[in-house]
């Protein structure tokens, strides 16, 4: 068999190994081309995922200045559990550090620093992320998913994904942290857009970097909490002392931006994603509507399944071997949780949604000390969101054809507009 | 086969939280956001709910004992 892709660069490559076996796929993108935010991973992630895991599982790619892709369960979670050896830290000296290939355009806040740094940030600010504080947030998440379907429900046609998965999620983000919730839709739709695009595109620095209205909006409310600190998340950032030092105001924003743009594309790619897998599945649909205490157990399996966030990264700080490889400083490691939540040999009937799937250890929310923090209220608004749209709306269908996907899925699996009919008088 | 013994492996711990959802009456979190064993819990009367606690831990944090 010959190759018609360019020849690898891969470092650790003893001789050509024939990994194309039966895939489908073109050989240019399997062999050493991997790129996440192509159209070839968009259409085909799961094909191009499961091919590696089984032929390659740690495959080399040349674009974005060099990578390994992690493929394999075990692997992921050995890596992420690692702080010592795969470090997260992003020096901006350095810029192929840090947790996102191609780098962002600036360090997304504590996601990017290690241990003990990291952990100072994150027990500073835990009384945002507990499972406590989610249960209290319930009655302010009900109330914004509520007045979302008020305003659209009587409507022939919505796009669910501006009008009720974006704000959701927006709302609730911008409420914690004591920002201006009525704003959500300028926040939502600048954060849409900062991560549906591919980072590399010509003027997305323009765009996305310092001049926005975010931007500005986030440096006019920390000098208000300056003056007026108040019992909200932005105050408790500001309150923060790593070490012994105050954040400064570029820190501030950092941790603002990685709160933000953790908190909503990612829950609203989720919650998009569920309800096309209930729009075509309608067995799956009724067993909830009919049984909404099974809601929380299938939260975990679309979490599993469509991995909102497909992948972070990390950078190799000592000699170590991973999946019979061997790996050297300045290597960086990419893992993919998408590729990890569809392991075979972790989870039985790993391409089939099941919606009470026991246990479900899957990865979507990260392992180790860099784990979600948001996770609990994510899984509060997606109970929360799909329940109030299985009650109110319960026979809903998708516009199927006229769905829009992001650009890119490898900063965020989500969609940028999803059309659906409420079909208010189906049931009647 | 009575579960004699669970414990939380601190370290291992991110606090992913699933155990306090499996078995609410054994494991709460602290102010760290980590999950421990609630003092005066009974582990022969949640056996079973133990046992998915353990199996749903995503780290492996939790470790149980059962009676020989």
């Amino acid at each position: 068999m010959s190759y018609s892709g360019t020849v690898s660069t891969d470092p650790g490559a003893e001789e050509p190994v024939d990994t194309n076996a039966g895939c489908p796929l073109d050989h240019d993108f399997l062999n050493g081309n991997f790129d996440q935010h192509s159209m070839t991973y968009r259409e085909h992630s799961r094909e191009i995922l499961k091919h590696y895991r089984e032929n390659d599982p740690l495959p080399w790619s040349d674009t974005y200045g060099g990578f390994r892709l992690v493929t394999k369960y075990d692997d992921v979670a050995f890596v992420s559990r690692d702080d010592a050896t795969f470090s997260s830290n992003r020096n901006e000296s350095e810029p192929h550090e840090g947790v996102n290939i191609p780098p962002t355009l600036h360090r997304f806040g504590f996601i990017e620093m290690d241990p003990p740094v990291s952990l100072e940030y994150r027990r500073g600010l835990i009384k945002l992320f507990t499972a406590a504080y989610a249960e209290k947030s319930q009655p302010f998440i009900k109330r914004f998913a509520q007045e979302a379907l008020d305003d659209h429900i009587e409507k022939d046609e919505f796009d669910i994904v501006a009008e009720y998965t974006d704000r959701l999620p927006a709302m609730t983000t911008l409420h914690m942290l004591g920002l201006d919730a009525r704003e959500w839709r300028r926040y939502a739709d600048f954060f849409h857009h900062f991560v549906a695009e591919v980072r590399t595109a010509d003027g997305y620095g323009e765009r996305y970097g310092p001049g926005n209205w975010v931007m500005e909006n986030l440096h006019q409310e920390i000098q208000d909490r300056h003056i007026n600190p108040r019992d909200d998340g932005l105050s408790y950032i500001m309150a923060l002392r790593i070490g012994d030092e105050p954040p400064t105001e570029e820190e501030i924003v950092e941790s603002l931006m990685l709160i933000l743009v953790g908190g909503f594309d990612t829950s609203s790619a989720l919650l998009a994603n569920s309800l096309i897998y209930l729009h075509e599945n309608s067995g799956d649909r009724r067993r909830l509507i009919d049984d909404p205490a099974l809601i929380p157990s299938a939260c975990e399996e679309f979490l599993r399944y469509d991995s909102p966030i497909q992948h972070l990264s990390r950078t190799g700080k000592a000699n170590c071997a991973l999946a019979g490889r061997n790996l050297k400083p300045g290597d960086r490691l990419m893992l993919s949780y998408a590729s990890a939540n569809l392991d075979e040999d972790t989870f039985d009937n790993a391409d089939k949604v099941i919606i009470d799937r026991f246990p479900n250890r899957h990865q979507a929310f990260g392992h180790g000390t860099h784990r979600c923090a948001g996770s609990y209220i994510a899984r509060t608004e997606f109970a929360i969101g799909l329940n109030e749209v299985l009650t109110r709306m319960p026979d809903y269908e998708v516009v199927m054809d006229e769905r829009v996907r992001y650009t890119t899925i490898g900063s965020n699996n989500g969609w940028l507009s999803v059309p659906v009919r409420p079909n208010l008088s189906a049931g009647k | 086969m009575r579960i004699v013994q669970a414990e939380v492996q601190r370290q291992r711990c991110h606090g992913h939280g699933r155990c306090a959802v499996y078995a609410p009456d054994v494991f709460d979190f602290d102010e760290d956001g980590k999950a421990f064993v609630i003092a005066d819990s009974s582990f022969t009367e949640n056996g079973p709910e133990i046992e998915r606690a353990f199996a749903a831990c995503p780290e492996q944090a939790i470790m149980i004992q059962k009676e020989p």
